[in-house]
C-alpha cells in the first residue's frame, strides 16, 4: 500500500519564526485533510511537496518513485513531479480562456494539440464548465473559476492530488455546491488526495483521516471521530473539537436519528450538518428555566481535563460534548453516569446545507 | 462589478486642480497648434517628397525599430537580471542602466566614441579586425539611439516584473512547464502591459534622439541624418521643409502611441 501513496517527512527551516516539521503518509484513494489555523505552515508544507521550495531535511516519496531525498541528493523538480494542485486563490492564469487554463498541464507535457483537446473536453463537460470555454477567468463566479481550477488540476492525471484551501474564497451559498463537487470528485479519484484547510467542517467532511499542523508541527492525527471527540490541545479544541451531526432539515427543525434540534433560522431544508462548539453546551442538574429551546435531559459518560476546562461527553438521546470549567464541573459534581440536562442555544447551531435541493 | 469601484470617490476634484491641470493641457498643446498654425499646407506635400526627408525619415524609422529590437534582445534581459537574480554589484548595474537617462546625450555620444570610435578602445581592434567603423554610419546611428533609449524598457519591465504574482509561474511549473515555456506561456504574457509601454517608450525616446546621434554618427544626409538632425539643419535653412517634418515626427509619434494605447493600456 504505502509504495502506491505518499509518503513525506518534510523538515524545513524557516528564517523568521518556527519551522516546518513534519512526517504524513497518504494511500492511494484516500484523503488526508491537514486542518491548521493561518501561518501554521501549510503553504509551507504545499511549496515542499510541490517542489517550489526545497526541503531542509527528509525525503518525499510518491508512487514508489523518490522526488526527494536530502541525503542522496535526490530533487525532482516541479514540472516532472505528476502533482496535481488546486491552489490557493485558484491561480488561474488571467490571460487565457477557460479552455486554455485546463489545456495548460496536457500541453506543457507536449501532448497532441488533438488528444489536449479532447481531454480537456471530457472534464469540462464533467465539471459544467463547457459553455464557459471561452471565458477569462476574471468573467468567472467563484464557484466557476473553483472548479476550472479542479479541472486544471486532476486533467493530467496527477499521482497526487493537493487541494489547497479549495473552498477558502466561495460564499456560504456556493460553498455547499463546490463541497460536493469535490467530495464527489475525490470519491472517484485513486490516487492519495491532500486537502489544505483552515475550516474543520471542511476537513471533516472531505478527509477520511484529518491531522492537525500547529506552529509547524503535527498535534494529532486520526480519523475526524478522534480529533472531535479527543482532541489532544487546547487548540485542536479550539479548532477542531466540534460537535458535528447529520441530519434532515425541515421547517426551522433538524431532525438527527429521530432526536431534533431548533434551528436559528428556517432557511435551509433538506440534508443538512450541524456543528455547534463544545462551550455552547450548558450542563444543569435541574431542568434550566427560560430560553433555550435545545434542551433535555441525558447522563454523563465521561470526563476529561482539559486545562483549565474539562471536556464533559454525554449518552443518548444525542452523544455530545460540552466543555465547562474545571470550577463548575466541580461544583455540579459532574461524574460519569450522574443525570444532567442540557441545553444549547439554537443561535449557537452553525446549520450548512450538504447539498442545494 | 468590481466590489473595489464601490469605494472609488469619482467625485470632481478641488477646483484649483482642474484649474491647473486645463494650464498642464494648454502647456502642453501649445507648441503643436503652434506647429498646425505655421504649417504650410498647400506646400506640404513637395515640401516631403524631398530627398533629404525621405532619407531622413527612413534612417530615423529604422534606427528606431532596429534599437527597439535590440532593446527587447539585451535589454529585457537586464531587466530579469535585475528583478530576479541576486548578485555582488547589482546596484552599480541598476545605476548603469539609468546612466543614459540621466547624462545629456551629448556626453553618452562623446563616450560612445571614445569606446567605439575608429580609434576608440573596443572600436580601434574591431575596425583593425573587421574594418567596420560604426560613426558615421546606420550602424552608429542604431548604437547611439539604443543607448539613450533602452534604460525605459529595462525599468519599466523590471518593474512589472516584481509587481506579477510570483505563484502564476510556481502554478505553471507544478503543470508540468518547463522554464522556457513558463517565461513564453506565463511571465511574458503577464508582463506584457509593462512591456509594451516600455518597448513604446523606448522607440518613442529612440525615434526623437538627437544629441547621441549627432556626437557618435555624425549629421551626413542619407547616411546619418535623422529626422531630428534634418529639422535641426532645416531651421537655420528651410524653415517650412523643418514644419513640414516636425509635423510628420508628431504625427508617427502620436500614431504609434494611440494604437499601443488601444492594444495594451486597456482603455474600456
Amino acid at each position: 500500500m504505502k509504495n502506491e501513496g505518499l509518503s513525506a517527512d518534510i523538515k524545513v527551516a524557516r528564517s523568521e519564526g518556527f519551522g516546518l516539521d513534519v512526517a504524513i503518509e497518504i494511500a492511494s484513494g484516500s484523503t488526508l485533510a491537514v486542518l491548521g489555523p493561518n501561518g501554521a505552515g501549510k503553504s509551507t508544507l504545499v511549496a515542499a511537496l510541490v517542489g517550489l521550495s526545497p526541503i531542509d531535511e527528509g525525503r518525499v516519496e510518491l508512487g514508489g518513485v523518490v522526488l526527494e531525498d536530502t541525503d542522496q541528493g535526490v530533487f525532482v523538480p516541479p514540472a516532472q513531479r505528476g502533482i496535481g494542485v488546486m491552489f490557493q486563490d485558484g491561480l488561474l492564469f488571467p490571460h487565457l480562456s477557460v479552455r486554455d487554463n485546463i489545456a495548460f498541464g496536457l500541453r506543457s507535457t507536449g501532448i497532441s494539440k488533438g488528444d489536449a483537446a479532447s481531454r480537456t473536453d471530457v472534464w469540462m463537460d464533467r465539471l459544467g464548465l463547457t459553455d464557459l470555454a471561452e471565458r477569462r477567468p476574471a468573467e468567472l463566479s467563484g464557484g466557476e473559476a473553483q472548479r476550472v481550477a479542479l479541472a486544471r488540476a486532476v486533467v493530467t492525471d496527477p499521482r497526487l492530488l493537493i487541494l489547497d484551501e479549495p473552498l477558502g474564497s466561495l460564499d456560504v451559498t456556493t460553498k455547499a455546491h463546490a463541497r460536493r463537487t469535490i467530495a464527489e470528485f475525490l470519491n472517484s479519484y485513486n490516487g492519495p488526495a491532500l486537502v489544505i484547510t483552515h475550516d474543520p467542517t471542511e476537513a471533516f467532511l472531505l478527509g477520511d483521516e484529518i491531522c492537525i499542523l500547529e506552529e509547524g508541527l503535527v498535534s494529532q492525527s486520526g480519523t475526524a471521530a478522534d480529533i472531535r471527540l479527543n482532541p489532544q490541545s487546547r487548540y485542536a479544541a479550539d479548532l477542531a473539537g466540534m460537535n458535528l451531526f447529520e441530519g434532515t432539515a425541515a421547517d426551522g427543525v433538524v431532525d438527527v436519528d429521530g432526536h431534533d434540534l431548533y434551528m436559528p433560522a428556517h432557511d435551509v431544508s433538506g440534508k443538512v450538518i450541524v456543528t455547534f462548539h463544545p462551550r455552547a453546551v450548558a450542563l444543569h442538574r435541574v431542568k434550566p428555566e427560560g430560553s433555550p429551546r435545545n434542551t433535555w435531559k441525558t447522563t454523563i459518560a465521561h470526563i476529561e481535563p482539559l486545562g483549565d476546562t474539562a471536556r464533559v461527553a454525554t449518552s443518548s438521546p444525542l452523544a455530545l460534548i460540552a466543555e465547562v470549567t474545571t470550577e463548575s464541573a466541580r461544583s455540579l459534581e459532574l461524574v460519569p453516569g450522574v443525570a444532567v440536562w442540557v441545553s444549547i442555544k439554537a443561535t449557537e447551531l452553525d446549520v450548512q446545507a450538504v447539498s442545494v435541493q | 462589478m468590481n466590489r473595489r469601484q464601490r469605494w472609488n470617490r469619482t467625485e470632481r476634484p478641488p477646483i484649483v486642480i482642474m484649474a491647473l491641470g486645463v494650464v498642464g493641457v494648454m502647456f502642453l498643446a501649445l507648441p503643436i497648434i503652434g506647429l498646425l498654425i505655421r504649417t504650410p499646407w498647400s506646400d506640404l506635400g513637395s515640401l516631403l517628397a524631398d530627398d533629404v526627408v525621405l532619407d531622413a525619415l527612413q534612417i530615423s524609422l529604422v534606427a528606431s525599430v532596429a534599437a527597439t529590437l535590440i532593446s527587447f534582445c539585451i535589454g529585457v534581459p537586464i531587466a530579469f537580471l535585475l528583478a530576479r537574480t541576486d548578485f555582488r554589484g547589482k546596484s552599480l548595474v541598476r545605476a548603469l542602466v539609468l546612466l543614459p537617462i540621466v547624462l545629456p546625450p551629448v556626453v553618452g555620444g562623446a563616450a560612445l566614441l571614445f569606446a567605439l570610435g575608429r580609434r576608440g578602445v573596443v572600436g580601434g581592434p574591431l575596425y583593425d579586425a573587421t574594418g567596420i567603423v560604426l560613426p558615421f554610419s546606420i550602424w552608429g546611428v542604431i548604437v547611439a539611439v539604443t543607448f539613450v533609449a533602452m534604460p525605459f524598457v529595462v525599468i519599466t519591465v523590471e518593474a512589472g516584473l516584481r509587481s506579477i504574482d510570483g505563484r502564476y509561474e510556481g502554478a505553471a511549473e507544478s503543470l508540468g512547464a518547463g522554464r522556457w515555456t513558463v517565461l513564453r506561456r506565463v511571465t511574458i504574457p503577464l508582463i506584457m502591459p509593462s512591456l509594451a509601454s516600455g518597448l513604446a517608450l523606448t522607440w518613442a525616446r529612440a525615434f526623437g534622439e538627437f544629441g547621441a546621434t549627432l556626437t557618435f554618427a555624425g549629421n551626413v544626409q542619407g547616411r546619418t541624418q535623422t529626422m531630428p538632425l534634418a529639422v535641426f539643419v532645416a531651421l537655420e535653412s528651410n524653415r517650412n521643409a523643418a514644419i513640414a517634418m516636425s509635423l510628420v515626427m508628431v504625427a508617427v509619434s502620436l500614431a504609434v502611441l494611440v494604437l499601443l494605447r488601444d492594444r495594451w493600456w486597456g482603455v474600456s
